[in-house]
């Protein structure tokens, strides 16, 4: 549970224009359930890409079980195998992730890609079909699916894999309240290094324990317990997580900053 | 000033298609190089992706159907090259939106289509990386064209939708109305 399985240090991304990760630095420990937040723009899904390699810094490291990720080493094929298994991603609109004709060639295209036995890939296929509740769409064309839907076709494609590492883009974004209901239990139970972004206050107790939180300026202004976060007015306001509510108590008219959060 | 720039894009324009001299074209893509400073390779790069399939086509059905004569090879050629990369400098070194800026109703459709674009463009990044993200090995031909359908498909469906959504946006706010 304690082994160091991420490291980040003083990290710098930009695009073109403008920059979207300044002196960005945390570690993850194995097994840990980490919710990024920040607000739309602050750059919580170019870090995902950090952590996934497909992008690369333009300063600082990203570190993956100690080895340095770069482009180059992710050219070394044995590695890239290694890496490609361990880290997965599951992107915000599940449409990016699906090309194959049927759910079933999408859920083993990653196994198949592993040289893996027929057999075995028709076991974990059908395996994670069936824990997702996707079995009866298998012979699918994984498009037509509703969101909910297409979510656990992509999840089911990466679990398969049986990853080390899962990062989740904003996971809820697309789906009803069921299937939020469902997904946040499967997150529960997973054991696994999650680590997952929203700007959802509501639901990101739900996804962690810690919090690490990307300011508007692209820094991280604040990192630990989730809870203390949440109860933190001035971090809040830092973040620009909340906001001034207006209210009317009969003829009284009054506003204040508010959360929409519940606490035990 | 971008009315201007305007209008020595259209005098580039008439220049590339209404002339038939080689070297007047490549005295004008010197000139539209040096115009380009620093972005100079981009803009190449970007040209030379663009028109090689469409160049190459038409060179061999050229070849195919009237044999091979270099000199008209070359001429049209250069032609698409210089018409290229002077879009694509016009449009990094000119604000659309000022350009246009004297018809209310053609800012509409400017803004509409770039953030049409725009939205189109980050489509593109993202399945661009969920296939790299995926992709353990090289992915095969049958995978290629699985995931080259599904692009074509999707941005066909997506335009369709959206242009749907648009056309009743702008009726409900009174751009027009059906007559």
């Amino acid at each position: 549970m304690n082994k160091e399985i991420i490291s980040i240090k003083n990290v710098k991304y930009s695009y073109e224009t403008a920059t979207v990760l300044r002196d960005v630095s945390f570690q993850v420990k194995k097994g840990e359930k980490v919710v990024i937040l920040g607000v739309n723009g602050s750059g919580k899904s170019t870090l995902l890409k950090v952590l996934n390699g497909l992008i690369f810094p333009s300063e600082g490291e990203y570190l993956y079980k100690g080895e340095r990720i770069t482009e180059k080493k992710l050219k070394d094929r044995a590695f890239n195998k290694k890496f490609r298994k361990e880290v997965v991603l599951l992107f915000q609109s599940p449409d990016s992730m699906l090309f194959n004709p049927t759910v079933y060639d999408e859920i083993a295209f990653g196994l198949r890609q592993l040289g893996e036995d027929k057999k075995v890939i028709d076991e974990k296929v059908r395996y994670w079909a069936d824990k997702m509740g996707i079995y009866r769409h298998l012979d699918r064309p994984p498009f037509n699916l509703s969101g909910g839907e297409k979510q656990k076709v992509c999840l089911a494609s990466l679990l398969v894999l049986e990853p080390k590492v899962l990062l989740l883009d904003e996971p809820t974004s697309n789906l009803d309240p069921r299937s939020t209901g469902w997904f946040i239990d499967f997150l529960y139970e997973l054991d696994k290094t999650v680590i997952t972004t929203t700007h959802n206050l509501g639901l990101a107790l739900e996804m962690g324990e810690r919090g690490i939180v990307l300011s508007e300026n692209h820094t991280v202004i604040y990192d630990g317990c989730l809870k203390k976060f949440l109860k933190d007015r001035d971090k809040l306001i830092e973040a620009n997580l909340i906001h001034i509510h207006k209210h009317r108590h009969g003829k009284v008219e009054h506003s204040h900053y508010h959360t929409h959060l519940f606490f035990d | 000033m971008e009315k201007i720039k305007g209008l020595l894009y259209i005098c580039g324009i008439f220049t590339f298609t209404f002339f038939h001299n080689i070297y007047l074209y490549i005295l004008l893509i010197f000139f539209l190089f040096v115009l380009s400073g620093k972005e100079f390779i981009p803009i190449v790069k970007k040209t030379l992706f663009s028109i090689t399939i469409f160049s190459s086509v038409v060179t061999a059905s050229y070849v195919f159907i009237n044999g091979f004569d270099w000199q008209y090879i070359t001429l049209v050629n250069v032609r698409v090259f210089g018409i290229t990369f002077m879009t694509f400098l016009f449009i990094k070194r000119v604000n659309l939106f000022k350009l246009f800026s004297f018809s209310e109703n053609l800012m509409f459709i400017i803004v509409l289509s770039y953030s049409q674009i725009l939205t189109f463009q980050k489509y593109l990044t993202d399945f661009r990386f969920a296939l790299k993200s995926r992709t353990i090995l090289k992915p095969d031909f049958s995978d290629r064209y699985n995931f080259f359908k599904r692009i074509v498909e999707f941005f066909m469906k997506s335009s369709l939708d959206r242009s749907k959504e648009i056309n009743m946006a702008m009726k409900s706010r009174g751009f027009y109305t059906d007559e």
